[in-house]
C-alpha cells in the first residue's frame, strides 16, 4: 500500500493534525468508521441509487454531471448521488457523529457540512469497464479562493479499497500554498481502505487515475466543510456556464481504452 | 603534385562532404584509402596530424575508420595516434569504435585510460576483471585492455582509475556497528503521551511492517569520521554524492570535538558521507526497530522516561519541563552552553543503550533518514535545478528525522515520533547515523 503517513482520530481533530493539513494540504485518517458503519452507508447508497434510477427524487436532486453508465449485464448504474445525506437517514447520523464532525477544523472553527445546496454531500463511485462513464478525473481543484464557499475542506469517506489499480486518489501536497514551478508537480498517491477518510483543501491539485481492466469499482462519500458563506438551499453544483468544464472533468473507461 | 601537397589536398577535399563527394564520385571508401595512402606517402609528421585532426571529428564512420586503421599501423612510434585511438573507442559507431578498442588492447595503450573507462561506465568493478552483464564487445575490450596495461605496469594507470578505486564502495566497517535482526515490527503507539508540551500525533496509530535485518551504528557519526570523509573529497572530489548535490556545494559541518556527534550536516552531506563508507542513511522503519527492539519498547532502555539515561533539555537543565514557554526560557541564551555540555557529554554517556548495545537512539541529536516524511519512501530528490528557497513548497523535499535531540522534550524523545525537516536544513540539533543491509 502506498503509505501517505496515517493518523488516528481520536475524539475530534488536534492541533498537530491541523498543522500537518495546513501544510501539505491533506491529511489521511485510518480506520475512522467501523466496517459496520460503512457497511451501513454502501446499504443506504445501493438504496437511494434505485429510487433514483425509478424516477423517485427530484430532478435538482438528480446528478446532472455524470450519465449513467453500463454494468456488464447492461444496467444502468449510477456515478454520482448529490444530497445523500438527505435521503439517508444513516449516513446522516454518521456523519454528524462529533468526532467527524470535528474534521470541519481543519479549516475553520466555525467551519460548517454542505447538506442541502450544491449537491450536498455526495456519493461517487469510479467503475472500469466499457459502459463506464466515470473511470478517472482529471487533475483539478474543488473550488477557487473566490468561491462562496471558500475555505472548504473535502472529507472522502472510503467505502472500498482504493488502489493504484482502481484509480486511487493523486495528490500534489503543498500545491495549495505554492503554484506549480518550472518543475513539474509529483503527485502522491494515497491508497485507502474501507472507513479510512481522506480529506484535502478546496485548492489543492488532485485527480484520480482509471480503473484498469479487472479492477473493482470504488465508491466514496464525500463531505464539504465550509468556511464561507451559507449561499442558501438548493442551488445547482455549478452555474450553467461552468457545467460542461465541470463534466469534462469526468473520463469514462471506453474513452482512455482502460476498460 | 608532390606527396605532402597531395596529402594536404586529399586532406582539404574531405574536410568538405560536398566536396569529398564530387571528388571521389561518391565512393567515400575510395576516397578514405587515398587519404590513407597519400598521408602515409607524405611521410611527415604534419601531415599525420592533419589526417589524424580530421578523422576524429569526421562525420562520416568510413572516414573516421579508415584513420583509426591507419593510427592503429603507426601507434608503435606516434603518440597522436595513440590518443586517437583513444578518442576513437568513444565512437557512437561501432563499425569505428571497435577496431580503436582492438588496437588499444594489442597496443597496451594507457593514454586511452579516460576512454577506456568511459566504456566501462565507470564502474569501478569492471576494474577487476567483470566487464559487467551484456553482450556487450566495447565493455570486455575496454575492460580487457585496462587489465592488460594494469598486469604490464600498475603504474600506468593514472588519475581516474585511482580514483575509481577510490569510488568503489567500500565493505563497510561493521567495527562499531550492531546487528538488528529483522521480522515484522511494529512502528508507532497505540496511544499518544498524555499531555504533552509539544503534539506528537504522528506516533499514532501502531501499524505493523516487515524490516530484513541490517547492521546500524551503535552511536551516531562523530566529528572525526566526518572528517575523514571530508578529507577523501578533497583527495578525490564529489565522488560519492547525491546525484542531485549542487555542483558548487562544500560539504562542511558546526564546530565540536573529535569524538562528539557530528552536528550542522545537511541531509546530502550525511547521503554522501554514508556512501563513501559504503553504509546508506536508516529508513523510518530501520531507525525505529533499532531504538524501539523487537518488543515495541515506548524508549531504547524501557516504557518509561528517564531523563538520566539520555542527553536532553531535561537532563541538561536538571529539572523537569512543565510548559511550553519553559522550554524556550531555558534555551534562551543558553543554547551555545547547553549543545557544548551535550556534546562534550556524549562519548562518555551511556546514552540509553538498547540491549543491543545501539546508544544516543532518544536525545544527543535528531537523526536524518533516508525516508520523505509525508510517505515514508525513500527520499529521491531532483532538486538541483531549483532555487534553494524554493525547496519549501516541495513535499519530497522534506525528510523524517529521528530521536529528538539535546534541546528536545520527553515526548519528542519517543522513538516513535517523527519530524520532517528540509533536505537542506543545517541545525547544530541534526546529525546521523548509517545503516548497512547485507544481501
Amino acid at each position: 500500500m502506498s503509505a501517505a503517513h496515517g493518523f488516528a482520530l481520536g475524539d475530534g481533530v488536534t492541533a498537530g493534525q491541523r498543522a500537518w493539513y495546513e501544510q501539505f494540504g491533506f491529511i489521511v485518517f485510518r480506520g475512522v468508521l467501523s466496517p459496520e458503519e460503512v457497511e451501513t452507508i454502501r446499504g443506504e447508497a445501493e438504496a437511494l441509487e434505485r429510487r433514483t434510477l425509478a424516477g423517485e427524487l427530484p430532478p435538482s436532486d438528480v446528478d446532472d454531471l455524470t450519465p449513467p453508465s453500463r454494468d456488464e449485464a447492461g444496467n444502468a448504474r449510477l456515478h454520482r448521488l448529490p444530497y445523500f445525506t438527505r435521503y439517508c437517514p444513516g449516513a446522516r447520523e454518521i456523519v454528524h457523529q462529533p468526532r467527524i464532525a470535528s474534521l470541519a477544523r481543519l479549516v475553520a472553527d466555525d467551519a460548517w457540512m454542505l447538506e442541502d445546496t450544491l449537491h450536498g454531500a455526495i456519493w461517487q463511485l469510479k467503475r472500469g469497464g466499457k459502459g463506464s462513464r466515470y473511470s478517472e478525473i482529471r487533475w483539478h481543484i474543488d473550488f477557487e479562493d473566490d468561491h462562496v464557499l471558500s475555505p472548504v475542506v473535502s472529507a472522502g469517506i472510503y467505502l472500498d479499497e482504493s488502489t493504484v489499480r482502481n484509480g486511487c486518489l493523486a495528490v500534489v501536497p503543498m500545491s495549495h500554498r505554492y503554484p506549480p514551478r518550472k518543475l513539474p508537480p509529483v503527485p502522491l498517491l494515497v491508497e485507502a481502505r474501507p472507513g479510512d477518510v481522506v480529506c484535502h483543501a478546496h485548492n489543492v491539485y488532485h485527480g484520480s487515475g482509471p480503473v484498469l481492466a479487472g479492477a473493482p469499482s470504488r465508491a466514496t462519500l464525500y463531505l464539504y466543510f465550509c468556511g464561507g458563506e451559507y449561499p442558501g438551499p438548493d442551488l445547482p453544483f455549478a452555474p450553467p456556464e461552468h457545467r460542461s468544464r465541470v463534466r469534462r472533468l469526468f473520463v469514462g473507461a471506453g474513452e482512455r481504452g482502460t476498460a | 603534385m608532390s606527396p605532402g601537397g597531395l596529402a594536404s589536398a586529399v586532406q582539404r577535399a574531405l574536410v568538405d562532404p560536398d566536396a569529398l563527394a564530387r571528388w571521389s564520385d561518391g565512393d567515400v571508401r575510395h576516397a578514405a584509402a587515398i587519404l590513407v595512402d597519400t598521408t602515409l606517402a607524405a611521410g611527415t609528421e604534419a601531415a599525420v596530424q592533419e589526417t589524424l585532426a580530421i578523422g576524429a571529428v569526421h562525420p562520416h564512420p568510413v572516414i573516421r575508420r579508415a584513420v583509426v586503421e591507419l593510427a592503429s599501423r603507426i601507434a608503435g612510434t606516434t603518440p597522436a595516434a595513440r590518443a586517437l585511438l583513444g578518442w576513437a573507442a568513444a565512437d557512437p559507431d561501432d563499425d569505428v569504435a571497435l577496431p580503436a578498442l582492438h588496437a588499444c588492447r594489442r597496443h597496451g595503450i594507457a593514454e586511452a585510460e579516460e576512454e577506456l573507462f568511459d566504456q566501462l561506465h565507470r564502474a569501478p568493478s569492471a576494474l577487476r576483471g567483470d566487464p559487467g552483464p551484456g553482450a556487450d564487445a566495447r565493455r570486455a575490450l575496454a575492460a580487457e585492455t585496462l587489465a592488460r596495461v594494469a598486469e604490464r605496469d600498475p603504474g600506468a594507470l593514472r588519475s581516474s582509475l585511482v580514483a575509481a578505486e577510490a569510488l568503489a564502495p567500500p565493505e563497510p566497517d561493521l567495527d562499531g556497528m550492531v546487528r538488528i535482526e529483522g521480522g515484522e515490527v511494529v512502528l508507532g503507539l497505540d496511544e499518544a503521551p498524555p499531555a504533552p508540551l509539544f503534539d506528537v500525533d504522528h506516533v499514532v496509530p501502531a501499524r505493523a511492517v516487515a524490516v530484513p535485518p541490517f547492521w546500524i551504528d551503535a552511536a551516531p557519526v562523530t566529528n572525526r569520521q566526518f572528517d575523514a570523509f571530508l578529507a577523501a573529497v578533497a583527495e578525490h572530489g564529489h565522488v560519492w554524492c547525491h546525484h542531485d548535490e549542487a555542483p558548487e556545494r562544500v560539504h562542511r559541518r558546526a564546530p565540536g570535538p573529535g569524538d562528539a556527534p557530528v552536528t550542522g550536516v545537511d541531509w546530502y552531506d550525511a547521503s554522501a558521507y554514508a556512501a563513501w563508507a559504503g553504509k546508506q542513511l536508516p529508513s523510518d522503519a530501520q531507525w525505529e526497530r533499532a531504538a524501539r527492539g523487537e518488543e515495541g519498547r515506548r524508549y531504547p532502555w524501557g516504557d518509561r522516561f528517564d531523563a538520566a539515561r539520555c542527553i536532553s533539555l531535561e537532563s541538561l537543565t536538571g529539572a523537569p519541563l512543565r510548559s511550553r514557554a519553559e522550554v524556550w526560557e531555558r534555551r534562551a541564551e543558553r543554547d551555545d552552553e547547553l549543545w557544548r555540555a551535550a556534546m562534550d557529554a556524549a562519548a562518555a554517556h551511556d546514552g540509553g543503550a538498547t540491549p543491543e548495545g545501539v546508544r544516543h537512539m532518544s536525545g544527543l541529536v535528531w537523526e536524518w533518514t533516508r525516508s520523505r516524511f509525508v510517505d515514508g519512501a525513500d527520499a529521491d530528490p531532483r532538486y538541483r535545478a531549483l532555487d534553494a528557497r524554493q525547496l519549501t513548497g516541495e513535499w519530497g523535499a522534506y525528510v523524517a528525522i529521528r530521536g529528538g535531540s539535546w534541546g528536545s522534550a520527553a515526548e519528542q524523545l519517543l522513538p516513535a515520533y517523527r519530524a520532517g525537516r528540509l533536505l537542506l536544513a543545517r541545525s547544530r540539533e541534526i546529525g546521523f547515523r548509517c545503516v548497512h543491509e547485507p544481501l
